[in-house]
Order: C-alpha cells, then sequence, then structure tokens
C-alpha cells in the first residue's frame, strides 16, 4: 500500500477516535499504535516507551507545570479582581469603561499565566456579572471574556509558544518576546470594538426602557483619586512579577525553565503573603489543580509524539509537506490554505493537540515559502487563539458557560462573532505587516 | 456495585490515586525551588550543578505519570464531546464505553512496555550519559507505575458504567486551573 | 527487488553539495550505494532528529526500526560505558592518529563490542571540536571558576578536575545558555560552533586548527540486522563506499576547524590555537581525572586505555 492510502487510513482512524469522546491523549496514542501494528515492523512497538521518555526528556518542556503552577496559584486569589477593578477606577468616566476594564484584566492576567481557559475563568467569574449588573448584554460581556482570554496563550508566558517553540525548534525567549506587541494590540482592537458596541447597545437600550431603570444605570459612579491611587499597591506585585518574567526572559537571569520556576515560586509567595492564600483547601486546589492540568497537558505532547512518529516514519509527514511545495502555491495562496486548515482544526481540538500533529506538515513549506519561523509562530498562535471560541469545541466557551450557565448558547455565540471577525482581520494584517510581530524581538536578539 | 471485594478494590485505587496526584504536585513545588536554587547559587556563589537539569526532568516525568489516573478519575484528559449533543444517551455511553476500554487496552501496553524497559536499564545498570549519571531505570518506573494505576482507573470507570453507574461527565470551566491545553 | 534503508541523523539537512558535512557525507552514502548496487538498495534520509529523536536514534538501530545513523557513540555512555573512550579528552592526538584505530586492537575491540549491540561501523568519523567562551578559556588554569558544558561524562570530569563548574546544557541550548549567563563556555564540535552562531555570544574561541582535546567518535553506523539482510553484494558495496569516505570526513572536519576560527576572527572576536604545550597540559589533567575514572568505574578500562595509546 502506497503512503497516499495509508495516510488516509491513519487520518480516518485517528478522526474516528477522536470523536468518538476518548481522550486526545489516548486518541492519538491508539491510533498510532493500531497503524504501527498493522503497517510497520513488529520491533516499533518495543520503541514506544523510549519514544516517550526521549520526548518528555527535554529541558524547555520542563517550564509547561511551572508557569501552570504559577498562573494556578494567582488564579487561586482576588488577584484578578483587583486588577480589572482597578483598571475600572481609572476608566471609569469613558463610556464602555467596565468592559475595557475586563479587557485590561485578561491581558494583564494573561501576562502572568500561560493558558487562555485559565485566564478566560480567573477574569470572567467576576467580570461577567458585574458587567450584566451594569447593563451589558450577556452577549457582549460573555464575547469579550471568551475572547479575551485568548490573549492568555498570545501574550507571554505561553504554553502553546512553548510547544511550537519545541517542535519548530525556535528560540522559547524570542518567541515570548514576539508575543508581545501582537497580544496588546489586540488587546487594544477588542477594547476599541466594546466601547463601539456598548455605545451602541446603550442607545438602543435607552429607547425601550423605562425611565427608572435608566435612572437606575445611569446613576453617576465617582471615584477620587485618593480611591484610585488606593487600588496600585495591590496591582504592583503583579506588574513587578510580570516585569521580572518579561525581563528574564529577554536577555535575563537564565533558561526558561529557571525562569518559570522562579515565576512560580514567587507567585505562590505573593499569594500567600499578600492574599493570606495559605489554607490547606486554598493551597490543595492550587497544587492539585496543577497536578491535574499539567498531566493532561504533558500527556497529550507525550502521546501526540508517538503519533508523529508514525507519520514520520512512515512518511506521511515528509510526503504532505513535500506534496504542498510541490503545487507552487503563491505564498499568499498557501497562507491562506494553512490559515484554513487551522481555522477546521481549530473548531473540535485544542491548540496543544493542533500544534503537535501539524507543525511537521505545514512547516516546512512555510519556511520553503519564504515565511519567517517566528512570525508563524505567531500567526498559528493567534489562529489557535480563534479554534478555542469557535463552535463546536471552544474551551473558552466551556469555560463561559460554566460561569455564567443561564447565558444561552446562541447569545455567546452572537457576541464572540465580532471577535471572531476582529481577530481573523488581524491575522491579515500581520501577514501584511510582519515588522508589528519581528521588530521587538529582532532589538533583543541579533540573530 | 455493594460486593464488598469490589468496594475495596475501587475505594483502593481511589485512594492511591489522590495520594499520588498530592506526590505528583508536590515534586512539581519541589522543582521549582531546585530551580530557583539554582539560579542562586549561580549569582550568590557563581558556580552551576550539574544534576539540576536531569533531576528537574525526572521529577517533572514522575509529576506527569503519577498524576494521570487522578486526572482521568475526574475526566480530566480532555476529549472532543460534540457527539453527546447529537447522539441518543444510549448510543453515547456505548460509545463511551468503547473508548474506555480502548484507552485502557493503549494505557495498558505502554504500562507494559515500560516496564519491560525499566527492567532492562535495572538489569543493566543503565544511567544517563552525564557526570552525575542517575540510573535510568527511575523514570521508567515511574511512567510503568502511573500507566499501571491509569489502566486500573479504567478499569473501575468500565465495570461502573456496566453496572449502570451513570458516566461522571466531563465538568468544564469548574476551576480556574482548567487550562484544558489552551 | 529493492530494500528500503532508513537513514536518521541529528544534522541540519541540506543537499549533497551545501550544508553540513555530515548530511552530505550521508546523502553521497545514500547515492553512491545507490549507483554501485543498480538502484536495488533505496534510502530514505531523516535529518535534523525528524524520525527519531536525537538520543533514541541508536536505540532505534538497535532493534532495526532506524537502518542507518550518523551518531556520537559516546551518547551511549550511560549504557555501554567502555563507548566512553570514544570521547575521552586528550586520548586522541589528531584525525591520522584517530583513523588509525581501524584494524588496530582498539579499534577491533570497539566494532567487535558494538557489533555485539546489534550495530555495524560502517565509516569511521572523528571529528575535533573548541572551546567557546566569553572569557578567554585556553590554558586549563583558566577554566577555574567557568561555568562550562564539556558535552560528555569524561570531558565534564576533565573540566571539573580542572576547576571548572559543570552545567548539563544540551547542544541546542548553548546559544540561549551562553547568551543568559548560565555558561560562559562550551566545548563542541566546530561545525557546530559555527552552525549555532557562537560567535554572536562569546569573545574568544580556542580552535581545533592545531591540536585540540576534544575528538568525538561520530560514525556512520548500520542495523547488524539490516545488514545481514542485504546480499554479499549489497553488503560488499555499503561497505567499499563506507570506507572511501573517511577521507572525505577528515578533509571537512579539518575545513571546518578552521572556518570556526575564520568566522570568529571576521565577527572581530579572538581565536587562539593551541600549541603542544598547552595541549599536553590539558592531557596531564586529563589523565588525572577523566581517564582515572574510566580505568577505575568501567570493566577493563584500563585495558582499553592502553589498547588506545598504544596507536601512535
Ligand atoms: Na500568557
Ligand atoms: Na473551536
Amino acid at each position: 500500500m502506497g503512503v497516499v492510502e495509508i495516510g488516509l487510513i491513519y487520518t480516518a482512524l485517528t478522526l474516528v477516535l477522536l470523536f468518538s469522546g476518548m481522550p486526545i491523549a489516548f486518541a492519538l496514542g491508539s491510533s498510532a499504535v493500531i497503524i504501527m501494528y498493522f503497517f510497520m515492523p513488529a520491533t516499533n512497538i518495543h520503541l514506544i516507551a523510549e519514544t516517550i521518555f526521549g520526548e518528555l526528556d527535554n529541558f524547555t518542556l520542563l517550564t509547561i507545570p511551572l508557569f501552570i503552577l504559577m498562573g494556578a496559584a494567582i488564579g487561586k486569589t482576588r488577584a484578578a479582581v483587583d486588577l480589572y477593578e482597578s483598571a475600572y477606577r481609572w476608566l471609569y468616566r469613558m463610556p464602555g469603561s467596565l468592559g475595557v476594564a475586563n479587557v485590561m484584566g485578561c491581558t494583564i492576567f494573561a501576562a502572568l499565566c500561560g493558558s487562555s481557559p485559565a485566564t478566560c475563568a480567573a477574569i470572567g467569574g467576576m467580570g461577567i456579572p458585574e458587567m450584566r449588573k451594569r447593563g451589558y448584554t450577556g452577549a457582549l460581556a460573555s464575547g469579550l471574556i471568551a475572547a479575551g482570554g485568548t490573549l492568555g496563550i498570545l501574550i507571554p508566558p505561553s504554553i502553546t509558544l512553548i510547544i511550537y517553540g519545541v517542535m519548530a525548534e525556535q528560540s522559547i525567549g524570542k518567541l515570548f518576546v514576539a508575543g508581545i506587541v501582537p497580544g496588546f494590540l489586540l488587546a487594544v482592537l477588542f477594547s476599541v470594538w466594546v466601547v463601539i458596541k456598548y455605545i451602541r447597545d446603550r442607545h438602543d437600550w435607552m429607547k425601550t426602557a423605562s425611565p427608572e431603570e435608566i435612572a437606575e444605570v445611569s446613576k453617576k459612579e465617582h471615584f477620587t483619586w485618593k480611591e484610585k491611587m488606593e487600588s496600585l499597591p495591590r496591582l504592583l506585585p503583579f506588574l513587578l512579577l510580570i516585569g521580572l518574567i518579561m525581563g528574564a526572559m529577554y536577555g535575563g537571569f537564565g533558561t526558561p525553565s529557571e525562569v518559570a520556576g522562579v515565576g512560580a515560586v514567587a507567585a505562590l509567595v505573593l499569594v500567600i503573603a499578600l492574599y493570606k492564600c495559605y489554607q490547606w483547601n486554598d493551597l490543595r486546589a492550587i497544587f492539585t489543580g496543577t497536578a491535574k492540568e499539567s498531566c493532561m497537558v504533558m500527556m497529550i505532547i507525550a502521546m501526540s509524539f508517538l503519533f508523529t512518529y508514525v507519520m514520520s516514519y512512515l512518511r506521511i509527514s515528509q510526503s504532505m509537506a513535500e506534496w504542498l511545495v510541490a503545487l507552487e502555491m503563491s505564498k499568499w495562496a498557501l497562507l491562506f490554505w494553512v490559515n484554513m486548515l487551522l481555522l477546521v482544526l481549530g473548531f473540535f481540538l485544542p491548540p496543544v493537540a493542533i500544534i503537535l500533529m501539524i507543525t511537521p506538515v505545514i512547516l516546512p513549506p512555510i519556511l520553503a515559502a519564504g515565511f519567517d519561523p517566528i512570525w508563524f509562530g505567531i500567526i498559528l498562535t493567534i489562529n489557535m487563539e480563534l479554534g478555542l471560541i469557535t463552535p463546536p469545541v471552544g474551551l473558552n466557551l466551556f469555560v463561559i458557560n460554566g460561569i455564567a450557565p443561564d447565558i444561552k448558547f446562541g447569545e455567546i455565540f452572537r457576541g464572540i462573532v465580532p471577535f471572531i471577525l476582529i481577530i481573523a482581520g488581524y491575522i491579515a494584517f500581520l501577514s501584511v505587516f510582519p515588522e508589528v510581530v519581528l521588530f521587538l524581538p529582532d532589538m533583543f536578539y541579533d540573530y | 456495585m455493594n460486593n464488598p471485594l469490589w468496594r475495596l478494590f475501587s475505594g483502593t485505587v481511589r485512594g492511591v490515586n489522590q495520594a499520588m496526584a498530592y506526590l505528583s504536585a508536590l515534586l512539581i513545588l519541589v522543582c521549582s525551588f531546585v530551580l530557583v536554587y539554582e539560579v542562586i547559587t549561580r549569582y550568590v556563589l557563581n558556580i552551576s550543578n550539574d544534576w539540576v537539569i536531569e533531576l528537574s526532568i525526572f521529577m517533572l516525568i514522575a509529576a506527569t505519570f503519577l498524576a494521570a489516573a487522578h486526572t482521568q478519575r475526574e475526566r480530566g484528559h480532555v476529549g472532543i464531546e460534540i457527539l453527546d449533543e447529537v447522539m441518543s444517551k444510549r448510543a453515547s455511553r456505548i460509545r463511551l464505553l468503547f473508548g474506555d476500554i480502548l484507552s485502557m487496552l493503549f494505557c495498558g501496553l505502554v504500562a507494559y512496555l515500560s516496564a519491560v524497559y525499566c527492567h532492562e536499564a535495572w538489569d543493566q545498570g543503565w544511567t544517563t550519559s552525564s557526570t552525575w549519571g542517575p540510573p535510568l531505570w527511575i523514570p521508567y518506573f515511574f511512567m510503568a507505575f502511573g500507566m499501571l494505576l491509569l489502566t486500573l482507573q479504567f478499569v473501575v470507570q468500565i465495570l461502573e458504567g456496566l453496572m449502570g453507574k451513570a458516566p461522571e461527565l466531563p465538568k468544564h470551566g469548574h476551576a480556574t486551573t482548567s487550562g484544558q491545553g489552551g | 527487488q529493492t530494500t528500503t534503508i532508513k537513514v536518521s541523523h541529528q544534522f541540519p539537512g541540506g543537499t549533497e553539495e551545501k550544508g553540513d558535512f555530515r548530511d552530505r557525507l550521508v546523502r553521497k552514502f545514500a547515492r553512491e550505494v545507490s549507483e554501485k548496487t543498480n538502484g536495488s538498495l533505496k534510502f530514505e534520509i531523516f535529518p535534523g532528529s525528524s524520525l527519531v529523536k536525537t538520543f533514541a536514534q541508536f536505540g532505534a538501530l538497535q532493534n532495526g526500526s532506524v537502518d542507518m545513523t550518523l551518531y556520537p557513540l559516546a551518547y551511549e555512555g550511560g549504557k555501554i560505558p567502555q563507548v566512553n573512550i570514544t570521547l575521552m579528552p586528550g586520548l586522541i592526538t589528531s584525525y591520522e592518529q584517530g583513523h588509525r584505530w581501524k584494524g588496530q586492537p582498539i579499534g577491533n575491540e570497539l566494532e567487535k563490542l558494538l557489533e555485539s549491540k546489534g550495530v555495524k561501523v560502517v565509516t569511521w568519523i572523528w571529528q575535533a571540536g573548541g572551546i567557546a567562551s566569553k572569557k578567554k578559556v585556553l590554558d586549563p588554569a583558566d577554566v577555574k571558576g567557568v561555568k562550562i558544558r564539556g558535552a560528555s561524562k569524561h570531558m565534564d570530569l576533565m573540566l571539573k578536575g580542572a576547576g571548572g563548574s559543570i552545567t548539563n546544557v544540551p547542544s541546542n541550548e548553548v546559544y540561549s545558555a551562553m547568551q543568559t549567563g548560565v555558561l560562559d563556555a562550551a566545548v563542541t564540535s566546530s561545525t557546530s560552533i559555527i552552525s549555532f552562531r557562537l560567535e554572536e555570544v562569546g569573545d574568544h574561541l580556542t580552535d581545533a586548527s592545531q591540536n585540540s582535546f576534544w575528538f568525538m567518535f561520530e560514525p556512520l553506523l548500520m542495523a547488524k540486522s539490516t545488514f545481514d539482510r542485504l546480499t554479499p553484494a549489497q553488503q560488499k558495496a555499503v561497505m567499499e563506499v563506507g570506507a572511501s569516505l573517511e577521507k572525505f570526513s577528515i578533509e571537512e572536519s579539518k575545513k571546518d576547524d578552521m572556518m570556526a576560527a575564520e568566522v570568529w576572527k571576521k565577527a572581530g572576536k579572538k581565536a587562539y590555537a593551541m600549541d603542544d604545550a598547552t595541549f599536553a597540559k590539558w592531557r596531564a589533567v586529563a589523565e588525572k581525572s577523566a581517564w582515572k575514572d574510566f580505568a577505575e568505574e568501567v570493566k577493563d578500562g584500563q585495558k582499553w586505555l592502553d589498547m588506545a595509546t598504544a596507536v601512535k
């Protein structure tokens, strides 16, 4: 049987197992073993344990559990609420300020946490009820938290970028630095949309609302300078922690794993000292949550490597990559189709699995077309952000559903569509202006 | 379900898995401190330690596999669940049962192969090739042990399913830490 | 009837004319053997550890899931302690002397040992290396208090013996480790010094143009199970082409030794050649640390060392 036939069988088998509802890690592992059994020499089966160990025996993957611990520690405290309340006190005069404060909360939390659903949950837990109380529609409130949460994987630290870095053999530090500007810029775009949408919603609402309701909502809130300043000291430690991590990442004091280890310990010290989070129950939630989540991510990583080993052994990934190169598409057509592929995969799969499965296939043609690997890492990550908020499987959407079960799915979807369009447009923008991504890493890394 | 042997078995599996999850968390915490220690000795004493990287990697491999069964008990290994909405309850149960059985077989195979390798590494006295040179059977032991617990956890869940206990559905967004691979 | 041979290595992939010479050697080998056997042997090359991860290549070779690999043998030092002799500081004095192992008792013992592990040496390849560092590390005395990696257990033991501070940074992390100050210096092959662009993060290079205490055995290997499956004519072609490429490997290694020094000088950095007296000093340190450990810890260690030093 030829590469094409085996490739099709492998793809079909994998899809069936994935959609069976099996854990993704074991679905990928099982389909790899089944294909191994039928199409590869039996000796390969005996390599399974060594392959898994060989892949996990990696200095860079070490960072993942440590960044998860850091995010879990901070996520357990009131820190997230403090973040957005402080932002709100400074912004309150502006229309849509509460929404913008929530986006800012997501942005800052994203800089302390490597995953998107965690960012979503941390800010949305307080943010969504608060916004709805003050007249935001369920659609806008949930859409903006779902989208704001995706900043978690674009703004460093980011598990997605770490895994891409391992797969593409790119410097994690450089990828992290590259995520900063696009991350903050995307946060600005989200904020602009929130303000526009808030003003329009309010305009419509005024026409139908009763005078009492209008009076209630337009009750003037006021924060004195004292109140504004008071909110800052609580923020300061987190800003210092962000500074520490970002500073350490470029030309700083250590390897990415050391930075992650220091970040995790610093975050723990912070939440224990500042938020008095030292009760056994709190700590237990932080630690078991960390163990569980890093286990889940690391398992997907370990088993995906088995999956790609089989793809590579049977030359499926190489043939697909060669086929893509041989099509001689223009570089923009190639990029378009790669984005489409990522979009479709993103409907169903979480970022970790997509990156591990697809990088060996799409990276060679992307590099052959002359695209920059660091820039592509960022484009890929933004694509993954889309996947987190597109139905039917969008991890951030599930988080929103957990926080605010009374918001109907249709409403969340209506709220999320504009953000999907913004992100799609943003990918196009960064494709035309790659300098936006690259100028900062180029400044700090002269290679 | 009320068979005392069954209760003993499932209770033991549950207890061991919970304990291993704590141990896993402890390893991640210790690993963070080891890395902090490395940074401090480097900056204060200007020395580096030839054991830090290998020790950290070993600890995190152990942490990953030790927590696997507990994570599975809480259905924390993320999967694609859209067919839940489309298929009938009964059909879905059969589908999930099929998935659990295949997962069990796969994890059992990995546990067995890791154990074989662990034995070989022990028998031959294999170490890593560094000056510190820790024995190689250690990570393989944790792989084998963790995957064995995970296999047993699947056995418990399959039997529970067959005995008519409603499957515990995955909980979404239940904790601030549920990163779900994002 | 064509047989497909899967070749895996960890180096960057290129073409037969351009790129890392180890990848070029593999491609040359594949073409020439394929021609000699009238296409009855077909080669699939997986560069950059794209099939099996770097350290898993030897295991894959042993159980036959990979047919060939070009592999730094000392990576297996944890499993086959004797192979540590193939990256022993100060033991090899020149490419020519290293290649004279072949056919001598030391070479025969090594090939016999590898055959007992299911692996056959097809091409003997030695590669020298230098020290890329932030401050000058030429003499053993310079290494005191320097955070350094030596790329193998016994290199590390010697550097430790000279007062260095050891970190096990994997080779692909050396650049960022030097950039962030995790490492002050790294010893690695001239080819890696060039391809990792260490001149951007280091200021001083002790090059291998004259002497080097760092010679690494990095042979082209074939799984014995694969070799035994070949017809006698095919076996002959494999071994002949393999042996014929040894000259190419020496030429290219020497070119890289020179080029590393040139690249550093061109980047405005310092490069030093090591004179015989300095080499002797390193060798003295090595004998007291690394060689001693090998003699004591490895079965027949002293015998292996004696056989190696008997080669002039
Ligand atoms: Na982040
Ligand atoms: Na999706």
